[in-house]
């Protein structure tokens, strides 16, 4: 016999979203026409360092 | 403490990367995967907060990828040890080279897995290299929306 058990979500908390001082916000998409991640991209193919390694190299 | 209108997701930088690594690894078929985060609420609105991602195992193309009939167990076994207070908060999948958006059959597959309506959508094109949040009215009606890429800073 199938039992049919409804789903529920989570218990949805009330938190601040991520912001200053905990959180830095590295990109917005103000306006829903999306990101470019052009820049993330070259990271990924090692083609750019990443802030923090670029932060490394600068001493 | 500021109660000002959130938007609608957050997401880490690390779990950006993670989605697009996938995406880039796959290249040409097209990728898939889920977004696990919580969703909250805050000033009157909920939002989700996207902390990591759990790639799918798929059957793909260069324009059609779908979930593999063995892999939503994985996912979720993968959810319970690795992230225990953390939910799937939506999906992510690839688009190479022809634009963030959510075909007919990308809605088809939202609405039947993802009923919350927080649930969001993520679409990446590595060719292009746009990236792109939705939320799922309908089967039939979708609507871009505003997010913000956050990292966690490291006090020490």
């Amino acid at each position: 016999m199938v039992k049919v058990v409804e789903v529920a979500g989570p218990e949805i908390l009330k938190r601040q979203p991520p912001s200053e001082p905990f959180y830095e916000v590295v990109a917005v998409d103000l306006e829903a026409d999306g990101y470019d991640i052009t820049e993330i991209i070259d990271i990924i193919k090692g083609r750019k360092p990443s802030k923090e390694e670029q932060m490394k190299q600068d001493g | 403490m500021s109660s000002s209108k959130p938007f609608p997701v957050y997401i880490e930088l690390k779990a950006v990367v993670e989605a697009v690594s996938h995406a880039l690894e796959g290249f040409p078929s097209e990728v898939i995967g889920f977004l696990v985060g919580m969703p909250y609420e805050w000033g009157g609105e909920t939002y989700v907060y996207i902390t990591a991602t759990l790639r799918g195992k798929a059957v793909a193309s260069e324009t059609h990828v779908e979930f593999a009939d063995d892999s939503l167990g994985e996912v979720v076994q993968s959810l319970r040890e690795n992230h225990p207070d953390s939910v799937l908060v939506g999906w992510y999948h690839s688009h190479p080279g022809y634009g963030c958006f959510l075909s007919p059959t990308d809605l088809a597959s939202h609405v039947s897995c993802f009923t919350m309506p927080y649930h969001v959508a993520m679409v990446v094109d590595p060719v292009k290299r746009e990236m792109a949040f939705f939320r799922v009215r309908s089967i039939s009606e979708y609507e871009q929306i505003c997010s913000a890429v956050v990292r966690r800073k490291v006090h020490g």
